[in-house]
C-alpha cells in the first residue's frame, strides 16, 4: 500500500530540475515507477512529491548520430530490445535488454531508472562501461557528460547531484574488429553475477583492447582493469590460456557480498567461469561471422 | 490531492477521480469494482495483476493512475469479443489451462499481448514471454498449449477474413 | 457395472468459464456492504515476553474503528493441541506472530495506524532448529505445554519441545542389522518452504450484535474443521457459528488450519456489528501463515546381497515451527511410511515434532511423504550402488505387491506401484544413457537418470455427506463440503452425479460452499476428496435416483425395477420411448417449485485406531496413492547448475475419472516438486527472520524451468473407491526432488543430502569430491 504523495508533471527538463531543487529531499523523479513504486510500497523509501518526467518531449528516442548511439534516458527496456537501430548496431545491448525482468516490467522500466537506482543486481551499467558509455547528466543551470565508470558510488548511490536528471546515454558504435559479450547468471528473479566484456582485434589477431567489467556480485558494478591488462596485446590463443587468471582476479575485484544469491566466494568463481564464456562467445560470433 | 482522469476502459469512457497515490489495481478493483484483475504480490512478480495499457502489457501493481488521463486500458473483463469468448479464452477452457484460476486473468492478458505482436509464436516464445506470469497449479504444459491452439484458431479466422 | 458415460472422460472444468473470464469471485476479491478494513501488527523478535503495548496513537487516528490485543482476544485454539492464541499473549514465538489488529474505515489509514502501535518486547533465546531445540537442556518454547487441551493421540516424549512422537515398532531391527550383508546410514534434510499459492490469504467476519452468531467469510480447505476450531475457542455453539466459501485461488494445504481467521473474528467483536476483512498481502502470507516441514531425517538399512531389505531404522525431526498446528498428524502419517513402499521385516521409525521460534508449519500437498521420499528413496539408489545394482532392479525386487503385509501391519491389495515403477522407467528410456550422453555439447555438462517411487496414504477415518437435489427442470444441484481449490472436485463430483441420473453434465449444478446449507464434511485434504465425496455423491444420487424412480414407477405403470435411467430421462427398460423427462417426474408430484432430494453419509471404517505403541494398524488408510517419477538432468559441472532434460510421472489413481484433470495435476504437482528440488527455500536467517518474504527472492518454477513433462495415467482400481478411484492431489511433488537428486547422482558420482540443489550447493559437492580425487 502507497503512502499519499502529490504527482508533478514537469514538461521540461529544466522544470523538473527545479522541482528536485525546490522540493529537495521530500521529491523525487518518477520515470516507469517499477523500481520506485516498489519500494515507496514496501515502506522503504517515501516522498511527499513524485515527478513525473514521462511528459517530458524528446527523452525516449534512439539515434545514430557520427558513430555514436544516443539513447534517452526514458526510453524503456522493451522498445530497446525491440530496436532496430540498436540490433543492428550494438546487438549484445539489445540481447541484454531482451533478458531483464520480465515483459510487463520492461514495458513500464526505463533504462534511466534502472541506471539511476542503481540496484546492485542490475545488468545495464555493467555493460555500459565496457561499450565505453558516456552518461548525460542536466540540471537548470548546466550539462555534463559522465563516464559510466564513474556513474555508480555504491549500492542504490549514483554520483548525480539531487538536482540532476540523467537525460541520456551515449554508446560509442562497436568498431568493426570487435566483439562484445553479457552474460549473467543467477536462480533468483534477478541476476546474481553479471559479466561484460569487450574485445578488439588488429588484423594479425592481436588484442588491442580489452574492457572487463562485473557486476551483481557486489555493491556496484566495476571494471577490472587487471583482467584486461592481461589480455591485452595477446593473441586470442594466448589470451585463451590467460583466461583463468584474468577470471581470478575479476571474481576478487568484483567486491562479492554474500547474500541470498550465494555466498562471495561462489559469486567470484562464476564471474570466472562467466568470462571465460564470454571470450568464447566473442571468438565463436567472429568466427561465424568470417 | 484528488484529480480527474478521462480514460477509456474495456471500450467505455470512464472518468474516474483519483488521489495520485492509487494504484491502476487498486482503482480497478476496489473503486470500480472490477475484480477480475487479481493481485498476487503487488510488487511486479507475478503478473497477475497485468492488464493492457495501450495495448502494451503491465503490471498494474505498479501503475499510477495519477498519469492515466487519456489511457486505453483493457482488463479480462474486455477481453471478450462482443458476447462471444476470445479464442484464448476458449483454448483455455478447452485445454485445461486453468485450475484455480487465480493466476489465469494475468496469463490470459498476457498471452494476448503476446499473440497481438506474434501471430504465430514457437513453444520457446510462449515460455518466453509467460516466464513473468506465476502459476503454482499448472505446471504451464496446458497453458502453453492453450496459446498455441488459440494462435492457429487466430491465424485461421484471420485466413478466413481475407 | 452399466457402461459409463461421463466418468472417465476428459471433459472440461465445469468452472472454467467463470475463471477465464473474470466473474469467478475469490476471496481476496470479496467487498461486504459496509465493511470495515483490517491490518495485523506482526511480532518483530522471535521468542520474547511482550513487556508493553501501547495502542493509543492508534486508537486516536481518524476513521480508526477498533484496535484490540492479544488482551481482547483470550482464546487460544490448534488442530489437536490448543496452544496458539488468536493474538499473541504474553510472549510471542516468531517474526510474523500477529500481536495487535486494527479495523478502519478504509485500508490506508487501518495501515497507517497500525504503524502507530508500540510494542515493547523482552528477548528470550531462541531456537531455530528442530534438532537444537529438542536437545536436554532446552529452555521451552511453551512452557504451559503439560496443561494445554490435547487429542487422545497426542504422544509426548521426555524431551523439550516435543509436542508428537510417533513410534513405529515391527520386528527387531538390531537383528535384521546383524542377518544384512551391508548396513549403510546416512542423513537427509529438507528446509522449510511455503504453499506460494498466488491468491494470498484473507478472512472476513462479523459478528451479529443481536444474537452474537458469528459469521467467516474464508477460502478454507477445511469449513467445518475451521468452525469447529473456532466455535471450541469461542465457546460457541455450532449453531452460533457460519462459514461462507468464496472461491479459492489455490492453497496446497496452507489455507487450512487458522491463520487469518482468528484476526478477523476477533476484530469483528469490536466493530459494531460491522463486517471486518482481514488481508495478507504478499509478504504478509510468507511470514505469517503456514509453511512446509522442514525435516532432519537419519536413515539406516541392512540389505542382503541378493538386495532384499532386511531392517530400516529412522529417527526423523519435523521442524514444527512455534505452533503445533497439524504437526502432530504430519509427524505420524509422514513417519509413518517413511521407510518406503517396500516389503522389510524390521522396521523402527521415530518422529518428533518439535516446537521452534520460526513460522508455523502445517499441511502442505504430501503431507510428510515427501521429506520421507527425499531420503529414502537416495538412500535406496546408495544401497543399490554398493550392491552393484540397478536402482530400478533394486526397487522392483523389494516393492509392495498386491497381498503383502506392509510393515505397519496391514495387508495391501491394489497396489499399482510395479506398472508406475516400469512405466515411469521406459518413459525416459532408462537403461539407454548412450543416447542421451552422446548428445553432451560440453566437456562441462554432464548427464544422468534417476528415479524415486512413493505410496501415500490418506487421513481415515474420515466422514463425507452429501445430498444431491432434482428440480422440476431437470436440474440437479449437488450439495457436497468439497473446497474447489482448483484441484477440479466440482468437475468431478458434478460427472459422478451426472453418471448415476443419466443426465447431462450442463444439468450438474454445484451448490455454493455455506456451512448453514452443506452438510458436513471432514476436509479437502489428503487427496481423500474423489474417493470419499465421490462415494457420497454417489450414493445421494443413488438415493435420490430410487426415490425418482418410485415416483415415476406410477406415472410410467411399471415396477421400479423396469425403469431405467438415460439422457436426463427415466424410461422402460424394454421400451425405451415409454419416457419422461426426470424434471417432469418432479413437478407432477411436488409442483413446479418442488425438488426431490437423496442424501448419504460415506466412510470407510477401519475398526481398530493406530496403536500409538507400535504404529500398528489393520487399516491405517482407506486407500494407497502409488507413484514412480524419473527423471533426466545435466549438470553443468563449473555453476553447478541443474537443468532438466524430462520429467515423467506414472501415477496409479484407480480409474481416472477425468484424464484431462488428472493430467494437470500430475504436470502441477511436478512443477512444484521441481521447484522444492531447485530453488525453494523460506530462509530464515540466525535472528528467526525470513529474508525471502517475496516472488522476487522465493523463486517459484517458471515457464522456463520446467522440461518436457511426461504424465502416465496407471488404474488399478480401488474396489471401495468410486468407480475404481482412489485419490491424486498431492503424490505429483512427492518422488520429484529425489527422483532429481537420484539423476544428478547418476550424472556426477556425488550424493548431496541437502535441498534444495541450488547450482552454489551442487558446485561446492563437486569441488569436495574433486579436492578428494585430487
Ligand atoms: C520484477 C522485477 C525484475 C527485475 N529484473 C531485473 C533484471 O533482471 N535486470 C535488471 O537490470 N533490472 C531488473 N529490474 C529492474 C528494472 O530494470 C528497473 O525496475 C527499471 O529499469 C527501472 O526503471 P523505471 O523507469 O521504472 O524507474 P523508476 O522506478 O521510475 O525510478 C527508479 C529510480 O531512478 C530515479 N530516476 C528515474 N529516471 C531518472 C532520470 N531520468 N534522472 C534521474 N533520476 C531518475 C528515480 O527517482 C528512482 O529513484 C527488475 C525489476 C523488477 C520489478
Ligand atoms: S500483483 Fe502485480 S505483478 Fe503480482
Ligand atoms: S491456475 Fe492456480 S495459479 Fe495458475
Amino acid at each position: 500500500m502507497l503512502r499519499r504523495f502529490r504527482l508533478e508533471e514537469p514538461e521540461t527538463v529544466k522544470d523538473a530540475s527545479a522541482l528536485l531543487a525546490r522540493y529537495g529531499e521530500a521529491s523525487r523523479i518518477y520515470a516507469g515507477g517499477t523500481e520506485l513504486l516498489l519500494a515507496m510500497k514496501e515502506g522503504l523509501i517515501q516522498y511527499e512529491r513524485l515527478i513525473n518526467v514521462k511528459k517530458i518531449p524528446g527523452l525516449d528516442r534512439v539515434e545514430l548520430e557520427n558513430g555514436v548511439v544516443r539513447i534517452g534516458a526514458l526510453t524503456t527496456h522493451r522498445s530497446l530490445e525491440n530496436d532496430p537501430l540498436l540490433r543492428q548496431q550494438l546487438p549484445a545491448f539489445g540481447q541484454m535488454e531482451r533478458n531483464i525482468a520480465n515483459v510487463r516490467v520492461r514495458e513500464m522500466g526505463t533504462l534511466g531508472g534502472n541506471l539511476c537506482f542503481a540496484e546492485p543486481h542490475a545488468d545495464p551499467g555493467t555493460l555500459l562501461m565496457v561499450l565505453g558509455a558516456k552518461l548525460m547528466a542536466e540540471k537548470t543551470s548546466s550539462k555534463r557528460e559522465i563516464a559510466a565508470e564513474q556513474f555508480f558510488v555504491d549500492a542504490y548511490e549514483t554520483c548525480l547531484e539531487p538536482d540532476e536528471l540523467l537525460t541520456e546515454i551515449r554508446i560509442p558504435s562497436t568498431p568493426r574488429r570487435a566483439g562484445v559479450a553479457y552474460l549473467k547468471f543467477g536462480y533468483l528473479e534477478r541476476p546474481s553475477v553479471g559479466l561484460g566484456l569487450f574485445l578488439a582485434w588488429n588484423g594479425a589477431d592481436t588484442i588491442t583492447e580489452a574492457r572487463v567489467a562485473v557486476g551483481c556480485a557486489g555493491p556496484k558494478p566495476r571494471r577490472v582493469e587487471e583482467s584486461e591488462g592481461l589480455l591485452k596485446g595477446k593473441t586470442s590463443k594466448e589470451a585463451s590460456a590467460l583466461l583463468g587468471r584474468a577470471g581470478e582476479i575479476a571474481g576478487r575485484a568484483a567486491d562479492a557480498i554474500s547474500d541470498l544469491h550465494g555466498a562471495a566466494d561462489y559469486k567470484q568463481h562464476i564471474v570466472g567461469v562467466l568470462l571465460k564464456r564470454a571470450f568464447q562467445q566473442i571468438l565463436q560470433d567472429r568466427s561465424s561471422k568470417a | 490531492m484528488k484529480k480527474k482522469i478521462r480514460i477509456t476502459l474495456n471500450g467505455n469512457v470512464v472518468s474516474p477521480e483519483v488521489p495520485a497515490h492509487r494504484l491502476l489495481l487498486d482503482l480497478l478493483r476496489d473503486e470500480i469494482g472490477l475484480t477480475g484483475t487479481k493481485e498476487g504480490c503487488g510488487t511486479g512478480d507475478c503478473g497477475a495483476c497485468t492488464v493492457l495499457l495501450d495495448g502494451k502489457p503491465v503490471n498494474s501493481c505498479l501503475v499510477l493512475s495519477g498519469e492515466l488521463d487519456g489511457a486505453d486500458i483493457v482488463t479480462i473483463e474486455g477481453l471478450q469479443i462482443g458476447r462471444e469468448l476470445h479464442p484464448i479464452q476458449q483454448a483455455f477452457i478447452q485445454d485445461g489451462g486453468a485450475q484455480c484460476g487465480y493466476c489465469t486473468p494475468g496469463m490470459l492478458m498476457m498471452s494476448k499481448a503476446l499473440l497481438d505482436e506474434n501471430p504465430n509464436p514457437t513453444e520457446e516464445e510462449i515460455r518466453f514471454a509467460l516466464a513473468g506470469n506465476l502459476c503454482r497449479c499448472t505446471g504451464y504444459a496446458k497453458i502453453v498449449k492453450a496459446v498455441q491452439d488459440a494462435a492457429m484458431e487466430l491465424r485461421t479466422r484471420h485466413t478466413a477474413r481475407q | 457395472m452399466a457402461e459409463l458415460t461421463i466418468v472417465g472422460k476428459p471433459i472440461t472444468r465445469v468452472d472454467a468459464q467463470e475463471k477465464v473470464t473474470g466473474e469467478a469471485v475469490y476471496g481476496y476479491d470479496l467487498v461486504l456492504p459496509d465493511m470495515l478494513y483490517g491490518k495485523t501488527v506482526f511480532s518483530t523478535r522471535p521468542h520474547a515476553k511482550i513487556k508493553r503495548i501501547d495502542t493509543g496513537k492508534a486508537r486516536e487516528f481518524p476513521g480508526v474503528v477498533a484496535v484490540i490485543t492479544g488482551k481482547d482476544a483470550p482464546w487460544t485454539h490448534g488442530e489437536s493441541i490448543k496452544d496458539k492464541p488468536f493474538l499473541a499473549h504474553d510472549k510471542v514465538r516468531y517474526i510474523g506472530e500477529p500481536v495487535a489488529a486494527v479495523a478502519a474505515e478504509d485500508e490506508d489509514t487501518a495501515q497507517a495506524a497500525a504503524a502507530l502501535i508500540e510494542v515493547e518486547y523482552e528477548d528470550l533465546p531462541a531456537y531455530l532448529s528442530p534438532e537444537e531445540a529438542c536437545k536436554p537442556g532446552a529452555l521451552p518454547i511453551h512452557e504451559d505445554f503439560a496443561g494445554y487441551r490435547k487429542s487422545d493421540f497426542i504422544v509426548t516424549a521426555p524431551l523439550p519441545n516435543v509436542c508428537e512422537h510417533f513410534k513405529l515398532r515391527t520386528g527387531d531391527v538390531e537383528r535384521g542389522f546383524r542377518e544384512s550383508d551391508l548396513v549403510l546410514e546416512e542423513r537427509y534434510t529438507l528446509p522449510t518452504i511455503q504453499h506460494a499459492a498466488m491468491e494470498p490469504h484473507s478472512a472476513h467476519a462479523q459478528v451479529d450484535p443481536a444474537s452474537g452468531r458469528v459469521t467467516i467469510w474464508v477460502a478454507n480447505d477445511a469449513p467445518f474443521r475451521a468452525l469447529h476450531e473456532i466455535a471450541e475457542a469461542l465457546g460457541l455453539p455450532l449453531e452460533k457459528i457460519r462459514l461462507i466459501n468464496p472461491l479459492q485461488g489455490g492453497g496446497f494445504g496452507s489455507k487450512g488450519g487458522l491463520k487469518v481467521e482468528p484476526i478477523a473474528s476477533a476484530l469483528a467483536y469490536h466493530t459494531g456489528g460491522r463486517p471486518v476483512r482481514v488481508k495478507f498481502n504478499r509478504q504478509e502470507t510468507f511470514i505469517s501463515t503456514l509453511t512446509r516441514h522442514e525435516a532432519i531425517l537419519y536413515i539406516k538399512s541392512g540389505v542382503k546381497k541378493s538386495g532384499s531389505l532386511c531392517a530400516r531404522q529412522m529417527t526423523i525431526y519435523w521442524g514444527a515451527g512455534a505452533y503445533a498446528e497439524k504437526s502432530p498428524t504430519v509427524c505420524i502419517r509422514g513417519s509413518l511410511p517413511a521407510p518406503g513402499p517396500y516389503r522389510i521385516p524390521h522396521v523402527k521409525v521415530d518422529g518428533y515434532a518439535v516446537y521452534t521460534n520460526k513460522p508455523v508449519s502445517g499441511a502442505f500437498r504430501g503431507y510428510g511423504i515427501p521429506q520421507g521420499a527425499w531420503a529414502c528413496e537416495q538412500h535406496m539408489d546408495e544401497l543399490a550402488k554398493r550392491l552393484g545394482m540397478d536402482p530400478l532392479e533394486l526397487r522392483l525386487k523389494n516393492v509392495f505387491v498386491d497381498g503383502d503385509l506392509a510393515y505397519w501391519g496391514e495387508k495391501l491389495h491394489s497396489v499399482g506401484l510395479k506398472e508406475t515403477l516400469i512405466k515411469a522407467a521406459e518413459a525416459i528410456e532408462w537403461g539407454k544413457d548412450d543416447i542421451s550422453k552422446s548428445k553432451i555439447r560440453s566437456p562441462n555438462l554432464k548427464r544422468g537418470k534417476g528415479l524415486a517411487c512413493i505410496s501415500k496414504p490418506t487421513r481415515t477415518p474420515t466422514l463425507s455427506k452429501a445430498a444431491v437435489l432434482i428440480d422440476a427442470s431437470g436440474g440437479v444441484t449437488v450439495l457436497a463440503g468439497t473446497v474447489e481449490i482448483g484441484q477440479g472436485c466440482s468437475t468431478i463430483l458434478s460427472q459422478v452425479a451426472a453418471e448415476e441420473l443419466k443426465v447431462p453434465l450442463e444439468k450438474v449444478r454445484m451448490a455454493p460452499l455455506d456451512t448453514d446449507v452443506i452438510p458436513f464434511d471432514a476436509s479437502t485434504t489428503s487427496s481423500r476428496s474423489t474417493y470419499h465425496m465421490g462415494n457420497a455423491v454417489r450414493l445421494a444420487a443413488i438415493d435420490v435416483r430410487e426415490k425418482l424412480a418410485e415416483m415415476a414407477s406410477p406415472m410410467l405403470e411399471a415396477g421400479k425395477d423396469d425403469l431405467s435411467f438415460a439422457d436426463g430421462k427415466i424410461h422402460l427398460k424394454e421400451q425405451p420411448q415409454m419416457a419422461l423427462p426426470i424434471g417432469e417426474v418432479v413437478r407432477r408430484r411436488l409442483g413446479a417449485s418442488g425438488f426431490l432430494r437423496g442424501d448419504s453419509s460415506y466412510t470407510f471404517e477401519i475398526g481398530k485406531d493406530l496403536d500409538l505403541e507400535t504404529g500398528h494398524s489393520e487399516h491405517a488408510s482407506a486407500f494407497y496413492m502409488y507413484a514412480t517419477q524419473a527423471a533426466e538432468a545435466e549438470v553443468d559441472e563449473e555453476t553447478g547448475r541443474v537443468r532438466l532434460l524430462r520429467m515423467s510421472a506414472a501415477h496409479d489413481v484407480g480409474k481416472a475419472i477425468n484424464p484431462l484433470n488428472c493430467e494437470g495435476q500430475i504436470e502441477g504437482g511436478l512443477a512444484m516438486g521441481i521447484g522444492s528440488a531447485l530453488h525453494e527455500h523460506l530462509v530464515v536467517d540466525e535472528t528467526g527472520k525470513v529474508r525471502n518474504p517475496s516472488f522476487l527472492d522465493y523463486h517459484l518454477a517458471t515457464s522456463l524451468d520446467l522440461p518436457k513433462m511426461i504424465p502416465i495415467i496407471v488404474e488399478c482400481p480401488e474396489p471401495e473407491g468410486p468407480y475404481g478411484a482412489k485419490g491424486l492431489g498431492e503424490p505429483g511433488l512427492a518422488p520429484t526432488p529425489a527422483a532429481i537428486g537420484n539423476a544428478v547422482a547418476n550424472a556426477l558420482g556425488i550424493r548431496i543430502y541437502d535441498l534444495p540443489l541450488s547450482p552454489e550447493r551442487v558446485y561446492w559437492a563437486i569441488r569436495r569430491m574433486k579436492k578428494k580425487v585430487a
